[in-house]
């Protein structure tokens, strides 16, 4: 306790990522959080003075997981500021490619990360140790390669709905420029029957049907001891005996801009901002802080019509290339578990009044998600008609602003485009990691996911899985570094001078790591 | 038909991280017989396996960064891949590596023979749209180098 002493880190052994986690430590326990994006990106700058139409172009590459949901924001931006329209055809079919991209989010986030981690040696003395390796194991896990397949087989569906994936430009302010015909459609439904058995044989051992009527606690349970031998099953085992619903503790406060928009102007995911109780969501509360952030300062925060990306590398008090999105004023927590929480499902508010918001709820929420996307997805495609139009040709306007906010993966995404003169004046991106992992604010208040942090009960300071587990319960983004310090101050000289450091290049930003290779 | 896929790695929006789709752009201007499917995968590095079925050849161009100068171009066998046994934080941490070695689990031992890696170590990796005069300059050299494996 209090030694000078600064143990540093990286449990995953890894090279620094675009986002890094710094925690303080004492008497075992986590006492201080920062959560740092350590990279420049600015894309929006790339579009400034461009034809408003290469938006579409340029934001979905912004990410490469979540490339239908920057194309959606973006041509959903579009729409609002030329006034566009969309045939039903076009609503159906974008709500079917975002809902499988998230759900395929979901999935690879479950096998290819969150479950990995239950492999670490802490569990080792697990009884059931050996088989949590057998199927979960990296690169080798039984399930862990089911998984890769599946979402291998999978793509194929996203091809025949919008020509390609990634970055396809399919999505557009009029609704959808690939028409689907039957026999596609059939074919469609023919890849998600294969990833319904993979979920329904792999991942529950039941009907997805039947566990979405699980609508409390004890039925779950009760679910959980017959279902060890599948791989929900086992992680539901896990979580219990392991203490996830003790770590990451939330914040409560969570925001939904509503999700999936249907012909009749309404959305499927109801928007909401849930502080103890439900409030209407209204986009013009939302505003970014940089005190903290490597950005050229401005008074309090701006809403991102008014919102600036000017880079300083040298503000001595930021930690972070991420700005500090509040709601209102307030921070809140974004994802799969706000969504659901505020429209009400009755198995993830069930879950939250047994054991609170924590890493647990975070993660079978996101899970939960899966499900309930699947069946909108067999929904949906019933819905299209192939003898129907699917794109509406618009006008431009001149001048015109717009925005597009939607339900990505991990959370609110929106895009604010300010049209001049034919051009693009400004665009801003707020992506749901940013909610999540923002740095302070002006009023020092951390971000969600370093609150989650903060508390964390760490048993080994070499082995800090637990950290892992937590932060993994948000699935940020970009990738990440974790480093535990101890006995001195997160925010000391050191680190800010090697902040300063990298902030001379502020630009180098690796979206994933074939770099190396 | 035999066919053989061209897989462009990179992010465009990056600077010379785009360097495998503008080596595909510059392909797409050459008469290529029908067999040869020119794809740009963005960084979805962990999307590769998608675009395996039915591919004779899957030849992958990337941006490498080894140490060596800018320009320098690695002609790779799969086995000379690090192989790191640490796992990434968040998906977009996937290392080509990783892929490769699920990929002998879908598609069975024999599958690594049917690769070629293409590198090239970059120089600027920044938000920007177009490449360095150095990558600019081994353009051809990479184009050629293409075609001859496709010949192969």
């Amino acid at each position: 306790m209090g030694q000078k002493r600064i143990v540093t880190i990286n449990p995953l052994n890894r090279v620094e990522g675009d986002l890094e986690v710094k925690v303080e430590i004492k008497d075992g326990r986590v006492v201080d959080a920062c959560s740092s994006g350590v990279a420049f990106r600015g894309f929006e700058r790339l579009l400034l003075k461009r034809d408003p139409m290469d938006a579409l172009v340029f934001t979905c590459r912004v990410c490469g997981i979540c490339s239908i949901s920057h194309s959606t924001a973006s041509s959903i931006a579009l729409r609002n500021a030329f006034n566009a329209r969309m045939e039903p055809n076009a609503y159906f079919i974008r709500n079917v490619v975002l809902a499988a991209e998230i759900l395929m989010n979901h999935l690879l986030h479950f096998y290819a990360l969150f479950m990995i981690d239950f492999t670490n040696k802490k569990y080792s003395k697990r009884s059931d140790y050996k088989e949590i390796v057998k199927r979960f194991s990296f690169l080798r896990g039984t399930s862990y390669i089911r998984a890769m397949k599946a979402r291998k087989d999978f793509l194929a569906f996203l091809g025949l709905f919008i020509g390609k994936w990634p970055n396809t430009l399919a999505l557009q302010p009029g609704g959808i420029t690939k028409a689907i015909n039957t026999s596609e459609i059939a074919r469609a439904l023919a890849v998600l029957s294969d990833l319904r058995d993979f979920i329904e044989n792999d991942l529950l051992g039941c009907e997805v049907e039947s566990f979405l009527e699980i609508n409390d606690v004890k039925v779950l349970n009760k679910w959980v001891n017959e279902h060890v031998e599948k791989d929900l099953g086992l992680f539901l085992s896990l979580a219990e005996e392991t203490g996830l619903k003790n770590l990451g503790k939330g914040i409560g406060r969570f925001i939904s801009c509503g999700g999936y928009e249907l012909p009749d102007g309404t959305t499927w995911y109801k928007s909401g901002y849930y502080d103890d109780k439900l409030k209407p969501f209204q986009q013009e509360k939302i505003a970014e802080d940089i005190r903290f952030s490597y950005f050229e300062d401005y008074e309090g925060s701006r809403h991102p019509f008014a919102g600036s990306t000017e880079p300083n590398a040298e503000k001595k008090v930021a930690y972070s290339w991420i700005k500090a999105p509040r709601y209102n004023g307030k921070v809140v927590e974004v994802g799969p578990i706000a969504r659901m929480v505020i429209n009400k499902f009755p198995f993830v508010t069930a879950l939250m009044n047994d054991s609170g918001i924590n890493v647990y709820t975070r993660s079978l929420a996101r899970v939960y998600e899966i499900l309930v996307l699947l069946k909108r997805v067999e929904e949906w495609i019933k819905e299209i008609d192939p003898e129907k139009p699917f794109y509406i040709i618009h006008e431009k306007s001149k001048n015109a602003k717009g925005f597009g906010i939607i339900e990505a993966a991990r959370g609110i995404l929106g895009h604010w485009i300010n049209i001049e003169n034919n051009k693009i004046k400004s665009y801003q991106i707020i992506t749901p990691t940013a909610w999540n992992m923002s740095p302070k604010d002006s009023d020092r208040r951390p971000g969600a996911a370093e609150q989650a942090l903060i508390g964390t009960p760490i048993e080994d300071e070499k082995n800090p899985v637990e950290i892992g587990h937590v932060i993994r319960s948000f699935d940020p983004c970009l990738f990440c570094s974790v480093h535990v310090m101890k006995g001195k101050g997160i925010r000391g000289q050191k680190r800010i001078e090697s902040r300063g450091e990298r902030g001379k290049k502020p630009s180098v930003s690796l979206f994933r790591s074939s770099k190396s290779l | 038909m035999k066919v053989i896929r061209v897989l462009g790695m990179g992010n465009i929006l990056n600077g010379d991280d785009g360097i495998g789709v503008h080596v595909l752009n510059e392909l797409r201007r050459k008469c290529l017989p029908e067999n040869i499917e020119l794809i740009d995968i963005g960084s979805q590095v962990l999307d590769i396996l998608s675009f395996c079925d039915g591919a004779e050849k899957i030849i992958i161009i990337d941006a490498a960064r080894n140490g060596n100068k800018p320009g320098h171009i690695y002609h790779i066998g799969t086995n000379d891949l690090s192989h790191s046994s640490s796992f990434p934080m968040v998906l977009h941490n996937f290392k080509l590596s990783h892929i490769l070695r699920t990929s002998k689990k879908i598609f069975g031992k024999d599958f690594l023979k049917r690769i070629v890696i293409i590198g090239v170590e970059v120089n600027n990796i920044e938000p920007k749209i177009g490449l360095s005069k150095r990558m600019v300059e081994v353009m051809s050299r990479l184009v050629v180098l293409i075609l001859n494996e496709i010949k192969k």
